[in-house]
């Protein structure tokens, strides 16, 4: 589905948009969270070979919950993505429909 | 009567400020969530250095610095992204590139916080040593007197 307009393509295709969602979510926000994850662990073995008492806890404990808000904001920021790329899917999708209308 | 052209040319323009609309409100929601996570990052070190050795804070700075590349590395892989856009044209490739924008500056914010909290650890480490020992002094010295008191009972 494609708009050509005075020769202004305004193109775009429902398949690509999900396939580009799909590797969004993927390679952004899961391989980053993934990442993130794998990273804090070995940091964490580290700190608890290392490290003991209330002080070490606390600053796992402000690590892991640094590490998790971020990941939370990661996975909001795309739910926002979503939302936002088939809201212009479906404004697209009607706007086709309205100019072949125009055309009946 | 209006003309065709410029019936059509209402038309785009409608669509395009719709769209638009649409680019903006979604630009203003991740600003906000990246805002917000970011404002709320902890201070690290806020439950002290107890049981910390000096050694052992050299290490955990360097094991910090290798967490942060690995972040950094993450935030450097999203320029190879151009391909997941690359099939996407005009307002969702916009969105596509504003997305990610958004989430590369989340984890810059988030690496930095933590670099400047490595770079603060070593007068963060020194203060909390220099007031653990003066409470170990304070408690040396107040057995000290308790010792002293207690030969003075003694002798009494």
């Amino acid at each position: 589905m494609a708009l050509n307009i005075e020769g202004a393509t305004i193109g775009f295709d429902a398949n690509n948009v999900q396939t580009a969602l799909n590797n969004l979510n993927t390679k952004c926000i899961g391989d980053a969270i993934r990442k993130m994850n794998d990273s804090m662990s070995e940091l964490r073995e580290y700190v608890d070979s290392a490290w003991v008492g209330a002080s070490a806890e606390q600053f796992k404990n402000n690590m892991e919950a640094d590490k998790n808000r971020i990941s939370q904001a990661l996975q909001d920021t795309y739910e926002v993505l979503e939302s936002e790329m088939y809201q212009i899917v479906d404004e697209m999708a009607s706007a086709d429909d309205e100019l072949v209308k125009g055309r009946e | 009567m209006p003309s065709i052209k410029s019936t059509i040319g209402n038309f785009v323009h409608d669509v395009q400020d719709k769209l638009s609309s649409v680019l903006a409100s979604a630009k203003t929601q991740i600003q906000n969530i990246v805002g917000t996570a970011t404002s709320r990052l902890s201070n690290i070190w806020s439950g002290g250095f107890t049981g910390m050795s000096e050694q052992g804070m050299a290490d955990l700075k360097a094991q910090l610095s290798s967490y942060c590349q690995d972040v950094q590395d993450l935030i450097d892989s999203f320029d190879q992204t151009g391909d997941i856009t690359s099939a996407l044209r005009g307002e969702v490739q916009t969105a596509a590139y504003d997305f990610i924008a958004a989430i590369k500056s989340l984890l810059q914010a988030y690496v930095s916080t933590m670099r400047q909290e490595i770079d603060e650890a070593d007068e963060a480490y020194r203060n909390f040593a220099s007031s653990d020992k003066s409470i170990s002094q304070d408690v040396e010295s107040s057995a000290s007197d308790i010792r002293s008191n207690a030969n003075n009972i003694r002798l009494d």
